[in-house]
């Protein structure tokens, strides 16, 4: 899941970091700079884990500021292919579920990648969500709900990252694609552990780190 | 900005939670003061609900020196470390059945990758359990148990999940010791833990 990448970024220094000591100051600029953030063909930036060179500390003309150039490792948030991943459901639709990593928020799957076959039925309490039945025999008492109590184990299969649209779409674009190819349900509270095998289906990473279908 | 080395080392979920542990990272009330942004605490709580909050350096050390007999490749080990799969379904479709990207793993810090050997890209078929049986056959079930016994689960999760289904294939000790190698039927119930 997390990998670690050695980096190497030109930062000018704002004034005020003057105060703080130079490791503290840009490792505070760094942090501002990658948190939170995804880099193309790299993943989702979690954490600087350190830094291994410090070289610059020149000052551009009428600049009031220092410019370094800074070589450092950061923990990467990337899955890689067959990687087994547990989410907790957020949200579900008629459209399909919606799971959540915490650090992650969107990662959606469509209605047809459920385990087949699975019916769905309107929540009493809630007005646009449904509750997801996925029918594992045709009598009653086998038949799995689908609700926020369970967590959801899924395997990755690839790894995608479009290009940045020039224009502003519809919905929040995803830089990063991650395609899914198993999805197993852990009943952790019945004591039954099922899985089942699905296609492939996509999952895309937006530009704010969130993943959406 | 230049990506000097895109992957400089893969790291096991326990190592990153030691990481932010280490910068002063915890569940109480001191999360306002320690030097951790909010994104990390994110992960930090992600990482806290798996196996891996419970998981020592010693413990994966152990699993990484048992597990070579069974020849997996890096990015099984990984899975397995991870998610410290207890069930036979677990480390079916974990552990076997996928497509492995990454290449080598060479830095000092990373535990999981300490032998420094390289994995090829092979690409094993997303198959079913057929697969799983052809590879390793009766010692999937060894190493279950290896896993259970490296990864213990601590007392309180052992006896919700002695209650919960008698079928199971857990022994659920968290005193059991080493050699004890056999494979447990479906039926064993947990009722005689010390």
């Amino acid at each position: 899941m997390f990998y670690l990448s050695l980096i190497e970024h030109t930062l000018r220094l704002p004034p005020s970091l003057l105060s703080l000591p130079l490791q503290d100051a840009i490792k505070k600029e760094l942090e501002n700079i990658f948190l939170d953030k995804v880099i193309a063909s790299l993943g989702l930036c979690i954490s600087v884990y350190d830094i291994r060179k410090i070289e610059g500390g020149f000052i551009f003309p009428g600049d009031g500021a220092s410019t370094y150039v800074v070589e450092f490792r950061m923990v990467i948030f990337r899955p890689f292919v067959g990687e087994i991943i547990a989410g907790k459901l957020k949200e579900s639709n008629k459209d399909g579920l919606r799971l959540s990593l915490g650090f992650f928020d969107d990662i959606y799957i469509p209605a047809h990648r459920l385990p087949k076959p699975s019916s769905y039925e309107h929540d009493q309490e809630n007005r646009y969500q449904v509750i997801w039945t996925w029918e594992y025999d045709s009598e009653d008492n086998n038949k799995f709900y689908i609700d926020g109590l369970d967590e959801i184990k899924f395997r990755v299969d690839s790894v995608d990252y479009p290009p940045v649209p020039i224009e502003q779409p519809e919905k929040p674009f995803a830089p990063m694609v991650i395609t899914i190819s198993d999805f197993a349900e852990q009943m952790s509270l019945r004591g039954i552990k099922f899985r089942t095998k699905e296609p492939p289906q996509a999952i895309i990473k937006a530009a704010d780190g969130s993943l959406s279908l | 900005m230049k990506i000097k080395t895109p992957n400089a080392g893969a790291l096991t979920n326990f190592e990153v939670l030691d990481f932010l542990k280490a910068r002063g990272a915890s569940k109480d009330s001191s999360r306002v003061i320690a030097p951790v942004a909010s994104s990390e605490y994110k992960v930090y709580d992600y990482l806290v609900e798996t196996p891996a909050s419970r998981q020592t350096r010693e413990q994966i050390y152990e699993f990484m020196k048992k597990c070579k007999t069974y020849k997996l490749a890096k990015a099984e080990i990984l899975n397995i470390i991870n998610i410290a799969p207890r069930e036979l379904v677990e480390i079916d479709p974990d552990s076997f059945n996928f497509g492995i990207c990454f290449i080598q793993c060479q830095s000092e810090p990373n535990l999981a990758m300490r032998s420094g050997s390289t994995v090829g890209s092979d690409i094993v078929e997303n198959g079913d359990i057929e697969h799983s049986e052809m590879r390793l056959g009766d010692q999937v079930e060894e190493l279950l148990d290896l896993v259970r016994n490296v990864f213990p689960l601590p007392p309180a999760d052992l006896t919700s999940e002695a209650g919960m289904d008698k079928d199971r294939e857990e022994t659920g000790n968290e005193e059991q010791n080493e050699d004890m190698n056999e494979t447990l039927d479906g039926d064993q119930i947990d009722g005689d833990r010390k």
